[in-house]
């Protein structure tokens, strides 16, 4: 049997408002115009494309307004950043190509400013992060960062979620999270256009793609 | 007062939800509220997660184990609060479910869920969790009589077994009572009531005394009176200090009862002697008992010790008294004792099988006089012997030279006492190790084993009953004894099957495995305390080392030893040795009683693999009546096996009957074992066999053998045995 060529993970994370959404998009277009065999999941969910699946049943709860502890939400975003991973981690063995839309980087970051020990914490996520054995995790991962207003100016209007709506002060913890670089993440500086962030995110992919295209 | 958290566990159908309900109602009866509380909790998020862990879409293993504890952060948190108002809650589930379904059922890594169940519950635990257990069949009419599945339920009844097995063990290791969910409901929930009444009248297990005029309240802080003072001056050896040990005034069980409650209380443990033990002893039976059912039989059990005598007892039997090995044993032994004593019957000390008919039991008791009464002409012969032929000059034939003199007769004759010769056991052991012995004595395929196990029992009741309830409890002791009878009683089935009965092969020494085959491989254990690397990267950095450079470490970790008592460190217990040996029973019954060994087993005794003559014995001209013993007992062997007697005849071989038996040790143990075992005052057939061992150790792993530097390969046993004698006369004349 021919040896498969891994294939190339990415998990893109980053503040509400920093543009992940329409960056994931386009590099998702980007590696299936090169015959890639993409898999897009989401944290807190899965696979979008599918209703029925575990982690999209997941994101419901999380994203819902219901009152729980901070245990609690630990506890569940951890499942589906398993889940995720496992699947990721899968699909890249057999030489698929995977966009994470969030993963380990926003839960470091969520779960710690909702007051769960840095300890407790890296116990959690080596343990989302064991799959048969292996810790396994992104190739390239990177987390866009842009100033507060910029943020501000471009989820005015947008309907927020439960995240989305706590306290400055939580909003603040979750940014200094991000740019500690805590799980060693590239910082993509998000505040130019999106052709120009676009790019930006290409050009630390391009040079990993090499036995893929 | 804070209320109590009460869990009922157990697989699908052995009736939590029904016991539950009434146990609600018992309490409300007895003035309790209660509240059930299932996982996941009553909160609108709990109740999504409930959707969601129950009928959801299919997930990996360990995102359920993630999701439950998500429900289970929850629940606990509910847990709290209504505990926090004095209201109980009875709950159906609790983290134990996830340890069961995903760790012993769907085969996740144990530890792992162990720690998120851990933190997940660390707000409030379980004060009892209780296991419901019921037989398959009966689960399996009432899921169907039910009518309902799930998620769970779907799956199949080995599952099912899995799940019940899982429960069971999880039972035993953390010590929660099992009750038994056959019967009525209204059975049931009297079972489960006798567990927990005993929690409903106070806070804690034990109750403060009233009235105590030991210690007294001030701003909150307990302050120890004069009549405090006084009462700890009795108990305890310091009233002050950080450290105390206890007088003897106080009864060893309340002492283990009182530091069970110092897990649990925050105060000094002065303090909590003198609040809820002083001046209880013997008025307050039902004390011991709440503490030992709050915190766990096997941790109270292990807290005190218990000093035990069998007298009489076979030397079969010795062995199996000894078998645990964790506890302490004084046995009387046979190469300083003559065994030529009538008892006022005519008797001499051995057992007789109570099972025997007239006849054979008389012609068992012929036979067993015979050879005592050749023993006993052999000794006193043997020892004018060896006196008469003394190289020691008259003017220096001392106490110790009789001592000696006298080991040195006993020792060449020993073989010819049969294993039936009755010896006194002295056990010492903590309540924890004398119950595993009563349970596997009463589990053991001889009469005078199982015997032996009742009186122990009957006799240690006595003096801590609480200890020993579930000794013979049906669901406990009954059923850890019925389980080791059933399983030998197959394994011996299979093996007389599929086995050839004869063994062609009599080597007295066979190394059967080693398992690191290269002693360099050591190294990197060696290393491991002092450096801050993984293992694997200690491995990897050693194996490009050269050959001289793990030899240094090799002998700096053995380092200079100056006496058999400088023993290096653990890394040593990597290596691993397993023997199959035949020697004589004497030497076995020496070799046996190491405690840091493994796998000891032993076959049973047989005639078949012949006996030695000492050379004394042949030079003093005492082979003839020495091979008598042997035909005797080879007589009386075979006359118990016709009949079918096969455990009984066992007590018709003699000591010096070669048998078959297995150990595994680790090298770190193979320095004492090697060591000690050689040494002078040894019996000359331990350090013979000994002494091959060694050799067969010094080819699979030279250095560490030639580290053992202390193994004695001495041949002359008489001169030395001396000078240790000597050594022990001029010690007990110093302490005179």
């Amino acid at each position: 049997m021919a040896e498969k060529t891994p294939g190339l993970w990415i998990e893109i994370d980053g503040i509400d408002g920093a543009g992940k959404s329409e960056q994931v998009g386009r590099l998702e277009e980007r590696l299936k115009k090169l015959g890639l065999n993409v898999l897009k999941l989401r944290n807190p969910g899965g696979d979008p494309s599918d209703k029925a699946d575990f982690g999209e049943k997941v994101r419901e709860i999380a994203l819902s307004n219901l009152v729980r502890p901070a245990k609690s939400d630990l506890f569940l975003f951890a499942a589906a950043n398993h889940r995720n991973i496992a699947l990721g981690h899968t699909h890249r063995l057999n030489g698929g190509t995977v966009i994470m839309d969030r993963g380990l980087s926003s839960f470091n970051a969520y779960q710690g400013s909702q007051g769960i020990a840095r300890r407790d914490l890296s116990q959690t996520l080596e343990m989302i992060q064991d799959v048969d054995g292996v810790q396994a995790k992104p190739d390239v991962h990177l987390v866009l960062t842009v100033k507060p207003e910029v943020a501000a100016e471009r989820l005015a209007g947008v309907k927020l979620d439960y995240w989305e709506s706590q306290p400055e002060e939580f909003k603040n913890r979750v940014r200094a999270s991000y740019e500690a670089c805590l799980l060693g993440e590239t910082l993509i500086d998000s505040n130019g256009t999106i052709e120009e962030v676009e790019a930006l995110i290409w050009s630390h992919i391009e040079p990993k793609l090499g036995g893929n295209r | 007062m804070r209320g109590k958290y009460i869990v009922l566990e157990g697989g699908e159908g052995v009736g939590k939800t029904t016991q539950a309900e009434l146990l609600i109602a018992q309490l409300r009866a007895n003035g309790i509220e209660a509240l059930y509380v299932q996982e996941p909790g009553s909160t609108p998020f709990a109740q999504e997660l409930r959707k969601l862990i129950k009928h959801g879409p299919p997930r990996t293993p360990k995102a359920n184990v993630l999701a439950f504890n998500a429900a289970r952060a929850e629940t606990v948190e509910e847990v709290s609060q209504i505990l926090d108002t004095g209201r109980w809650v009875i709950a159906d589930r609790s983290y134990l479910s996830t340890i069961v379904y995903q760790g012993h059922g769907e085969g996740q890594d144990l530890n792992q869920i162990r720690a998120v169940c851990d933190f997940a519950t660390e707000l409030q635990k379980p004060d009892l969790i209780i296991v419901l257990n019921l037989e398959r069949e009966e689960v399996k009419a009432r899921i169907s009589a039910r009518g309902e599945s799930d998620y769970f339920e779907d799956m199949d009844s080995q599952f099912h077994d899995t799940v019940n097995t899982a429960y069971l063990t999880e039972a035993e290791r953390l010590n929660l009572p099992v009750v038994d969910a056959a019967g009525t409901p209204e059975d049931v929930t009297a079972r489960l009531w006798e567990q927990i009444q005993n929690m409903h009248t106070q806070g804690s297990a034990s109750t403060p005394i009233e009235d105590n005029h030991l210690l007294e309240k001030v701003d909150g802080h307990y302050v120890i009176t004069e009549a405090g003072k006084a009462f700890l001056q009795d108990a305890i050896t310091n009233t002050t200090d950080n450290v105390y040990a206890f007088t003897g005034e106080m009864s060893p069980i309340t002492i283990a009862a009182a530091m069970a409650r110092l897990s649990r209380r925050g105060d000094d443990m002065r303090v909590t002697l003198l609040d809820e033990f002083a001046g209880k002893e013997g008025k307050d039976e039902g004390l011991l008992k709440r503490v030992i059912t709050a915190y766990g039989d096997d941790s109270v059990q292990q807290l005190t010790g218990i000093h035990l005598v069998v007298e009489n007892a076979s030397n079969l039997l010795t062995k199996k008294l000894e078998w645990g090995r964790l506890a302490a044993y004084l046995e009387q032994s046979t190469r300083y004792i003559y065994f030529d004593q009538k008892d006022p019957e005519g008797n001499y000390r051995y057992f007789t099988p109570i099972n025997l008919d007239a006849s054979t039991r008389t012609h068992y008791q012929n036979t067993m006089n015979q050879i005592f009464d050749k023993y006993s002409e052999m000794v006193h012969k043997l020892t004018d012997y060896v006196r008469l032929n003394s190289a020691v000059p008259k003017e220096e034939q001392d106490g110790a030279w009789k001592g000696a003199t006298r080991a040195q007769a006993c020792d060449a004759i020993r073989p010819v006492l049969p294993v039936a010769t009755t010896a006194t056991v002295g056990i010492f052991g903590s309540g924890q190790a004398i119950e595993a012995l009563i349970m596997r004595l009463r589990g053991d395929q001889s009469l005078e084993a199982q015997k032996t196990g009742d009186q122990i029992l009957n006799e240690v009741r006595k003096v801590a009953p609480t200890f020993f309830e579930r000794a013979d409890r049906p669901d406990r002791g009954g059923a850890t004894t019925a389980y080791m009878s059933t399983n030998r009683a197959s394994m011996r089935q299979i093996a007389e099957e599929k086995l050839p009965s004869n063994s062609d092969r009599y080597d007295a020494v066979d190394l059967i495995d080693v398992n690191i085959r290269n002693e360099l491989d050591l190294v990197p254990y060696m290393l491991y305390e002092q450096s801050a690397l993984n293992l694997r990267e200690i491995q990897s950095e050693v194996a490009n080392w050269k050959f001289e450079d793990k030899v240094r470490v090799f002998d700096a970790y053995v380092g200079e030893r100056l006496n058999r008592r400088h023993k290096p460190g653990r890394a040593l217990e990597h290596a691993h040795y397993t023997w199959d040996l035949v020697c004589d029973y004497g030497i076995f019954r020496d070799l046996q009683r190491h405690r840091i060994v493994d796998a000891l087993e032993w076959q049973q005794l047989t005639p078949r693999y012949g006996y030695e003559v000492p050379e004394l014995v042949e030079e003093a001209g005492l082979a003839d009546l020495f091979e008598d013993c042997f035909d005797l007992s080879y007589e009386l062997y075979s006359r118990l096996q016709a009949l079918g007697l096969y455990e009984e005849a066992q007590y018709a071989t003699l000591m010096g009957h070669r048998m078959r038996w297995k150990i595994m040790y680790n090298a770190r143990q193979a320095f004492h074992f090697h060591e000690l075992r050689s040494a002078p005052q040894g019996h000359p057939g331990y350090r013979k066999l000994i002494n091959q061992m060694h050799e067969r150790l010094s080819e699979v792993h030279p250095m560490l053998a030639a580290h053992m530097k202390f193994v004695n390969k001495d041949e002359d046993p008489e001169l030395t045995r001396l000078a240790a004698e000597r050594y022990t006369q001029f010690k007990l004349k110093q302490l005179s």
